[in-house]
């Protein structure tokens, strides 16, 4: 029997994650999109929020408004940062020198997935904690702050972190699969954008399955801020845990059948 | 040693290998030797796992590559010297091979030295030269000191040092006891390097012996001649036994009679001999000669010929 990967896969993986500047400038990008943008976008709503109407301080959800709008660019980037992990090597052609140095396809396959989902873990999480910590600091003065403690808080703010080690992962899978960084990267995105849009036909319930839509779910605190057309955490974990199967069993398929 | 049997791979309707058998002994350089697509990169990623064959088998000491626990300290393999990511430094490209194996950062150290990387090893490849980057491969390969190592075109895109320090270094490899193989198209280089030639074309094994006999068994060599009456000196060496072709401009191509013999036999008859030219066949030649029907071009022979010198140059 085979084992599942080895420690010295890992540590082959973890030395090329950290030795290429491309990984440095994706966790970079997020950190700073998140953050910054965030750190704005929660400014201007302390700012307004005398002027806003009934509806739309209704509508307001303190935990999901900070991973609204930067924090989409610190999905992009830190899916991207996954993507490069497999692209890269079948773009430059390292792949070989890989595969001849691990045979067993699916430790490679095995060791990549744990250091990119370790690292963006990491990443993941320290970027949601920072992004709701900083954003409640800053809407505090309209006393609009909640606490990690409220209910269904903490579960978002951990829940958009996982979203990103998940989505981190599912690139690697799709540069795997697709074996080309801009064709991978784009596929990404695509599916992130796009799904919510590509099941819309088949009704609003289904559309919920979304990959945006999902990671909006898992954000949401307040139904009456449109919680109530997403899916619930449970669901929407679930769902984000379909797209990771499915990703992940394609690039293993892919990786043991096709010729390096 | 590396074993290949009835090695085949077949993409769609295209065949790159072809029924491909032969043994590659330790001790000794061993060119394999072929025009450009006559599946040698192929072969070589078949032996290394990367390819999966259509039938046939590889085995390098005994067993499949895919088989083996860690199979850098067994096999070490250049494959494509351009095959790297450029932000990554020398040093990180061969730590994150290293480890995989169990390979530790002093051994890395000690052949960035043997292949003169030390001065560049925290430079980002990307703005090495290929010659720079062909050690690096080089460097890759000697990592778990195996016994066994495959390089393919490991001299393109080296300076005439570069070429000279390769050759040394795989001499030395060999000497060592251990199993070289290198892949080329270029026979030239093959002759000085090489102790053993596998000479393939069109994916079929065309040659299988040692570099010298190959040369021997093909290498052909006449003597020219020039003369005042290349018709009657004709019909005498004839007579002798020897083999005569007329060339353009009246001279003759002599084959199966020395030199002295022939200039002894126009003394006797008293006829004038401007020129005797002793002409050895090129190696490149020689290769021509045995892949010529493999080469796969459409073109006429000539112009295969053609094509594979300017392919040279």
């Amino acid at each position: 029997m085979t084992a599942p990967t080895t420690r010295g896969a890992l540590a082959g993986e973890w030395v090329k994650l950290r030795s290429v500047r491309a990984t440095y400038l994706s966790a970079l990008v997020a950190l700073a999109a998140a953050l910054f943008i965030g750190l704005i976008d929660y400014g201007s709503a302390a700012d307004n929020w005398d002027a806003w109407t009934a509806e739309q301080r209704a509508r307001f959800d303190p935990v999901r408004y900070g991973f609204s709008g930067g924090f989409y660019v610190a999905v992009l980037a830190i899916g991207t940062l996954g993507t490069l992990a497999a692209s890269s090597e079948y773009t430059t052609g390292q792949i070989r020198t890989t595969l001849a140095a691990v045979p067993r396809r699916g430790q490679v396959l095995a060791a990549k997935a744990l250091v990119v989902g370790g690292a963006s873990t990491l990443l993941g999480q320290v970027l949601a904690f920072l992004t709701f910590l900083l954003g409640q600091r800053a809407i505090d003065g309209k006393h609009l702050a909640v606490s990690l403690s409220a209910p269904g808080v903490l579960r978002a703010v951990v829940g958009c972190g996982v979203f990103l080690s998940a989505f981190a992962l599912i690139g690697l899978a799709l540069g795997f699969v697709i074996r080309h960084t801009a064709g991978a990267v784009a596929a990404l995105f695509g599916l992130f954008f796009l799904s919510p849009m590509l099941l819309a036909p088949f009704g609003d319930g289904v559309s919920r399955f979304g990959l945006q839509s999902a990671f909006e779910g898992l954000g949401t605190t307040v139904a009456s801020a449109g919680g109530d057309t997403r899916l619930g955490a449970a669901g929407c974990f679930a769902a984000l845990a379909a797209y990771l199967a499915a990703a992940l069993t394609a690039a293993a398929l892919t990786l043991s059948r096709r010729d390096a | 040693m590396i074993e290949v049997r009835d090695l085949t791979k077949r993409y769609g309707d295209a065949v790159a290998v072809d029924g491909l058998s032969f043994t590659v002994r330790p001790g000794r350089v061993t060119g394999f030797l072929g025009p450009n697509g006559a599946g040698k990169s192929t072969t070589l990623r078949m032996i290394l796992g990367l390819d999966a064959p259509t039938r046939g088998r590889a085995l390098v000491n005994d067993r499949p590559y895919a088989s083996m626990r860690y199979p850098l300290r067994e096999v070490g393999a250049l494959l494509d010297a351009g095959a790297v990511h450029p932000s990554r430094s020398a040093y990180h490209h061969l730590l994150g091979i290293a480890v995989t194996n169990g390979i530790g950062a002093r051994r890395v150290r000690e052949v960035l030295a043997r292949t003169g990387l030390e001065q560049v090893a925290r430079r980002g490849v990307g703005r090495f030269s290929l010659g720079m980057k062909q050690r690096l491969g080089i460097a890759g390969a000697l990592l778990g000191d195996p016994p066994v190592l495959l390089f393919d075109e490991p001299v393109n895109g080296l300076d005439p040092e570069g070429v000279h320090w390769i050759r040394g270094l795989m001499k030395d490899l060999a000497a060592e006891g251990r199993t070289v193989l290198i892949s080329s198209h270029l026979m030239s280089e093959m002759a000085v390097t090489a102790d053993h030639l596998v000479i393939i074309g069109r994916g079929r094994l065309v040659a299988d012996q040692p570099t010298a006999e190959f040369l021997g068994d093909n290498a052909r060599t006449d003597v020219l001649v020039r003369t005042s009456q290349p018709a009657a000196l004709a019909g005498l060496l004839r007579g002798a036994g020897a083999a005569v072709a007329e060339e353009p401009g009246g001279a003759l191509a002599v084959s199966g009679l020395e030199p002295a013999s022939i200039g002894d036999l126009a003394a006797t008859h008293r006829l004038g001999v401007h020129e005797l030219t002793v002409r050895h066949a090129s190696l490149e030649q020689a290769f021509m000669d045995v892949t010529g029907d493999a080469v796969d071009y459409r073109a006429a022979r000539t112009g295969a010929a053609a094509m594979f010198r300017r392919k040279q140059t």
